[in-house]
């Protein structure tokens, strides 16, 4: 059996437990065992950095540091912890002068510097490791009237180059592998690589907004009957934001939106409640009443 | 800090490309990353008044289509940081910072999340206080430290 220092991250556990909730239903399902570790902080992320590099290094790599210390590698679900620690395990073992200015930084917290650990989140062990194959064989449900537009995000894949991204990191395909190993049809819609607007939200809500909102359209007009992501913040951004949308924007625009660990789950045939979906903002019953379960 | 990306920006040859497939570019006039590379080259201290340097998403498309591989996004990080220890930063920032030192995480996991959690059978993952201990040691050993104003 395999087993994984499990990587919550800040957001999800506070603000959208359905993710984690329904990942563990469907990584018990495929026999992975998670290990919850208290000794795990905040990723660091990417605003630690615009403040000091060094001192958000340090706390990354601090993560890093616990884990190799277990002898478990790291399993994220957020995009951002998982680009945010596999950037810092990458930079430390490429360049010395950072990694001794972090390795002191780390000393005088009592802790030793350790990268000898993966990283990997859970759409990548979910596609490459366990395989769509694997996948395929638990579908119980039919998903074939089910048209989902996947919103990629964009730290599961890039900078490409330093994350070294086997997809194209310009139009990755690894969610829509997924959703078509389920049963169900991936579509195409304008914006489908861009950035969600998530990391703007806080810093300047309206042009964060827009970008959203400019997807939400065109995925409207694709006719798709729901949204799934990989991400919290992209998840947040089209969930909560399409009530936001409704209220300041008169935009009237309902599709629901699930983690892909969701609909990995409704594919199971695992029920919608035991998977969290009742903690969404958008409503998601038309999209079940589209599911036969037993298909 | 800045030594560390001068070669860096010197490469760019202001050919736009990442303008061109930036979408905050698209929606917002006010900023453009070519322009902030330029001002960095002539004198970065220009952009320490500069607010639309909080503007870029970190989408990294620029990152991916730049042909002279300047990654803008990873220089502006740099940036930066020389211009928040100028006094120049967004709040939100500040206090993403403060709820780290406090917390260990950006949110803390409150009575009420904690009982949501409880309802599905959800451990408590909330860093221990050996952890905090250690977050809030990187932070006052680190250039971090100047952004954390107690009290
Ligand atoms: S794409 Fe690269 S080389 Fe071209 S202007 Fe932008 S940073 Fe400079
Ligand atoms: S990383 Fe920033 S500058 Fe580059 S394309 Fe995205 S928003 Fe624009």
């Amino acid at each position: 059996m395999r087993k994984y220092a499990f990587f919550l991250g800040c957001t999800i556990p506070v603000r959208s437990i359905s993710y984690e909730i329904s990942a563990r239903k469907v990584l018990e399902a495929l026999g992975i065992e998670l290990v919850t570790l208290k000794e795990f902080s905040c990723c660091g992320p990417a605003p630690l950095y615009s403040l000091d590099f060094y001192g958000a290094l340090a706390i990354s790599a601090r993560n890093l540091s616990v884990a190799a210390e277990k002898g478990l590698d790291i399993l994220t679900l957020c995009s951002g912890c998982f680009e945010t620690l596999l950037r810092a395990k990458i930079e430390l073992e490429q360049n010395v002068n950072t990694r001794k200015k972090v390795e002191d930084i780390l000393n005088s917290a009592g802790r030793k510097l350790s990268t000898n650990v993966n990283v990997k989140h859970i759409a990548i062990l979910l596609a490459k490791d366990i395989g769509v194959g694997e996948l395929k064989k638990k579908v119980s449900a039919d998903l074939k009237d089910i048209s989902v537009a996947t919103f990629p995000g964009c730290h599961l894949f890039r900078p490409g180059r330093a994350l070294r991204t086997s997809d194209n990191p310009q139009k990755p395909k690894l969610l829509d592998k997924i959703v078509e190993a389920l049963g169900a049809k991936p579509i195409e819609y304008t914006g489908k690589y861009e950035c969600c607007g998530g990391t703007l939200s806080g810093i300047d809500q309206e042009l964060s907004m827009k970008m959203m909102v400019e997807k939400l359209r065109s995925i409207a007009e694709e006719g798709a009957d729901c949204i799934v992501t990989a991400c919290p913040f992209c998840f947040i951004q089209f969930d909560m934001g399409q009530q936001a949308a409704k209220r300041d924007l008169k935009e009237n625009i309902s599709i629901p939106v699930l983690y892909l660990t969701e609909l990995i789950g409704l594919a199971f045939g695992i029920p919608p409640e035991e998977l969290g979906l009742n903690t969404h903002a958008s409503d998601v019953s038309p999209l079940l009443s589209k599911i036969s379960r037993d298909g | 800090m800045l030594s560390e990306i001068a070669e860096k920006i010197q490469i760019c040859v202001a050919c736009g490309t990442c303008v061109g497939g930036c979408l905050v570019s698209r929606l917002d006039k006010r900023f453009r990353p070519m322009r902030i590379i330029h001002t960095a080259v002539v004198d970065v201290n220009r952009l320490i008044n500069e607010p639309s340097v909080w503007l870029c998403s970190y989408c990294y498309i620029c990152s991916e289509r730049c042909p002279k591989a300047v990654e803008f996004p990873d220089i502006l990080t740099r940036l930066r940081n020389y211009i928040a220890k100028h006094g120049n930063l967004p709040a939100a920032y500040k206090m993403l910072l403060a709820n780290i030192s406090k917390h260990g995480t950006a949110l803390e996991l409150d009575e009420f999340a904690l009982m949501e959690r409880e309802e599905y059978g959800l451990p408590d993952p909330s860093p221990s206080q050996e952890t905090i201990k250690e977050i809030k040691s990187i932070i006052n050993t680190s250039g971090l430290s100047v952004f954390i104003r107690e009290g």
